[in-house]
């Protein structure tokens, strides 16, 4: 029985990356709401994303961390008498969540590393038309990632070492990430998904 | 005016003259594109602005008149200050006549072998630093009758062969700048920092020509001008004397037209029979040809019930009592006062309006009521808590308010007016017995106070709610919200940050919220429907917004607060209790 442990133990101990440390990433890209007819009012099925996201490496290949993210868009409201639109509406939607990550990262000199995520935790959202009450609240959400990182590192080993020294950044990745975000209240989606272009600090 | 325009010249022996006229564009400031209108315009046709302020940078094509209808009071102004107002690139037989140019650079560029060109009776006032008129070693212009007025160089002619005659030359850097002094004659100096060419019979001075008004660019020449009578024989068709003013109102094409009369003031006042008077006063035109002990000119004042003109009168007495039923009086310059007496206010009482409805829609109520006969003027009434809150005076019997808060109930009255209300004009003439008067200077005076009807029948309104995409519910403070009449409220700030801070870190808090959002919605409802208890229910939640803002932005001294609340009391009560004892 202890030999059975004793080989994943080592092998553990033999992967680049050990236990501990933080992380965190910037992403900015493009979000694309669920909500069906998003385009009638908003001018586009896509509004711009950004998050910013935190994880502590709590196993060589699983982080915890928190992702928090925020949508905007503007568009036209409805005149419900009549159906036309007019007026403007400013959108936001927040994900707040908590996730747990999965990297396979291997080798020490590995260039692309696939990850995957899966979160939990609130959208909140503040809706605003011009000229009356505001709506805001939140609501339960689920977040799911997925992508590749493209270690920079590898790249350019002289920056590598400045960012090592200077800021004690160990590792920098360039992230390309797909986001799935889920999330309804009374009904209406508040979920989408989003193509994010990102980068990740390793300290 | 325009037509008297065209008879005088004719009257002059000039019909050989106008025989080739195209024909008239009338440009006024409403005219969209005045350089199409240029460039579609045939030979011989004229270019006619009338009297307004325009921002334009136009290029002048050959056999064109650009003419304004009064020099003073049409003005051309560059749309770009660092380009001319009217560039001339190889045109011929073009004039330019009775305009007042400023912010431009330069005024007029004449270039690329423009020729016949005439630049006449206009007014250059541009600035310190620019050119007024240019014109290239290439081209040729006559430039006469006009009046520079502090600009940089007035005139700059590049080579010999244009003419500079009639003109006047005052407060510029430099009033001409040419190769020779040929061409250059009878022109008039004043004040320039350096003359420059002056050619023959130049008439120089102190640095005042005597102009009547700057400021307000009437450049019309004083009693006491140097430059009267100064430019040589020929024919002043103001005048019609056979001395030549120098400037833009001498010469055979000037502007006749005076200058209207400036700050026109009307006062009532109430005399003891319980009439009224109104005393009229204005500036008095200052120009020579009104402003003369032996000969002067005179006012004509004009007045009316209704707006004019025409101006036709009514029920007003002079000094003497005598009724001045056409409601034309004239009174010779230097009076520039006069009093029209035996004026009463309005007699009868409106109606209060009746039918008053209101269109909702988003942020705005279209407001409509019946005219009611006799009534001059309505004031709408409306407003969330009370009805008079704001108020808006009109002559219609509609009115769009906007900028309204969707979904908010305001209620709105209109109320009937009637007033008094005299229309009062006045023109000036000049001495000449020409008929050259100038417009109408306007005013209005109310007499007496106003008839004012009962308010209408009150109504609600609600500006219609828009609704987003996706419909998102409102999780905020429903009662605060509805006793504060809008979300965004800076009373109600504090409890929602309270809420976000304070009651959703805890889940005895968030199961509160999710409470009150079970039930608020309900009691704000209620409160919508009954308006009359907002300021009740403000005052009851006045004590826990304060503690909300406490909380949020001193929390340590709200907690104090709150431990001195419960602290104070009993250690009240013991003292109390040990005195007893």
């Amino acid at each position: 029985m202890k030999r059975w442990l004793l080989v994943p133990a080592l092998l553990l101990s033999q992967l680049p990356v050990q236990a501990g440390g933080w992380s965190g990433e910037v992403q900015y890209g493009r979000y694309y709401p669920e909500a069906e007819r998003w385009s009638d009012y908003y001018g586009s099925d896509r509004a711009p994303y950004l998050a910013l996201n935190f994880s502590y490496r709590l196993l060589p290949f699983v982080e915890l961390g928190v992702d928090a993210g925020r949508m905007h868009d503007h568009g036209r409201a409805v005149l419900p008498s009549s159906g036309s639109q007019t007026g403007s509406v400013d959108t936001n939607i927040y994900p707040l969540m908590a996730q747990a990550q999965v990297s396979a990262r291997f080798a020490p000199g590995q260039w692309l590393v696939p990850y995957a995520a899966v979160g939990a935790g609130r959208i909140y959202y503040r809706q605003v038309i011009a000229g009356q009450d505001a709506a805001e609240g939140n609501t339960a959400g689920r977040l799911t990632r997925a992508g590749l990182a493209l270690n920079m590192n590898i790249l350019d080993s002289k920056a590598a070492a400045h960012m090592r020294s200077g800021y004690d950044i160990s590792h920098t990745f360039l992230l390309l990430e797909r986001q799935r975000i889920s999330g309804k209240i009374n009904g209406a989606e508040l979920g989408g998904d989003a193509t994010v272009l990102g980068l990740r600090f390793e300290f | 005016m325009r037509a008297g325009w065209r008879a005088g010249v004719t009257g002059l022996g000039l019909a050989c003259c106008l025989s080739a006229q195209g024909a008239l564009i009338d440009i006024t400031t409403t005219t969209g594109n005045i350089q199409k209108k240029i460039d579609e315009a045939g030979a011989n046709d004229e270019i006619y602005f009338h009297a307004g302020t325009y921002n334009v940078n136009l290029t002048l094509k050959s056999n064109l008149t650009v003419s304004g209808e009064e020099a003073a009071r049409t003005i051309l102004q560059g749309s770009s200050a660092n380009a001319p107002v009217f560039t001339l690139n190889g045109a011929k037989v073009v004039t330019v006549q009775r305009l007042t140019l400023v912010g431009a650079a330069p005024g007029i560029a004449i270039q690329n072998a423009s020729s016949d060109i005439k630049i006449r009776n206009g007014i250059f006032a541009l600035n310190a630093n620019v050119n007024a008129v240019t014109v290239s070693a290439d081209s040729t212009a006559a430039i006469e009758n006009n009046t520079f007025f502090a600009n940089g160089t007035a005139l700059q002619l590049a080579a010999d062969g244009s003419t500079a005659k009639y003109n006047i030359f005052s407060e510029n850097s430099t009033a001409i700048s040419a190769v020779s002094d040929n061409g250059i004659d009878y022109n008039c100096f004043a004040g320039n920092t350096t003359d420059g060419r002056q050619g023959g019979h130049a008439t120089t001075g102190g640095k005042s020509l005597r102009f009547v008004d700057t400021t307000h660019r009437d450049f019309h020449l004083r009693t006491d001008s140097l430059c009267i009578d100064s430019a040589g024989s020929g024919t002043d068709i103001i005048d019609g004397s056979s001395l030549l003013d120098a400037g833009a109102y001498g010469g055979q094409y000037a502007d006749p037209l005076p200058y209207p009369v400036g700050d026109l003031k009307a006062t009532v006042t109430e005399d003891s029979n319980g009439t009224y008077q109104i005393a009229l006063s204005w500036n008095g035109n200052a120009s020579y040809l009104v402003d003369n002990a032996a000969n002067p000119g005179k006012y004509t004042l004009f007045y009316d019930s209704k707006a004019g003109p025409p101006y036709e009168g009514g029920d007003a007495l002079d000094a003497q009592g005598s009724l001045i039923a056409s409601g034309v009086k004239t009174v010779d310059h230097p009076l520039t006062e006069f009093t029209l007496f035996g004026l009463t206010g309005a007699a009868s009482v409106p109606a209060a309006p009746e039918g008053l409805t209101a269109a909702p829609s988003d942020r705005k109520l279209t407001v409509n009521w019946s005219s009611v006969p006799g009534a001059t003027g309505y004031i709408l009434y409306y407003g969330v808590d009370n009805v008079t809150e704001n108020e808006v005076d009109t002559r219609d019997t509609s009115v769009s308010l906007t900028g309204l808060v969707n979904g908010v109930s305001y209620h709105l009255a209109v109320q009937a007016q009637i007033d008094k209300k005299y229309y009062l004009a006045v023109k000036v003439g000049d001495n000449t017995g020409r008929d050259h008067e100038s417009d109408f200077t306007q005013t209005q005076a109310t007499v007496g106070d106003p008839q004012l009807s009962s308010l209408s029948e009150p109504i609600a309104a609600v500006p219609e709610k828009l609704q987003a995409y996706p419909d998102l519910p409102n999780e905020g403070c429903f009662i605060a919200t509805a006793a504060f009449g809008y979300y965004e409220a800076r009373e109600i700030r504090p409890l929602r940050q309270f809420r976000d801070r304070y009651l959703l870190a805890s889940s005895p808090g968030r199961a509160f919220v999710a409470w009150y959002y079970r039930h608020g919605p309900r009691a704000a409802q209620w409160l919508q429907q009954h308006p009359d208890y907002k300021p009740t229910v403000r005052i009851l939640l006045a004590p826990l917004i304060g503690f909300a803002w406490l909380m949020v932005n001193y929390p340590l001294s709200a907690l104090v607060f709150m431990l001195l609340s419960v602290l104070l009391p009993i250690a009240w009560r013991r003292w109390r209790a040990g005195e007893v004892t």
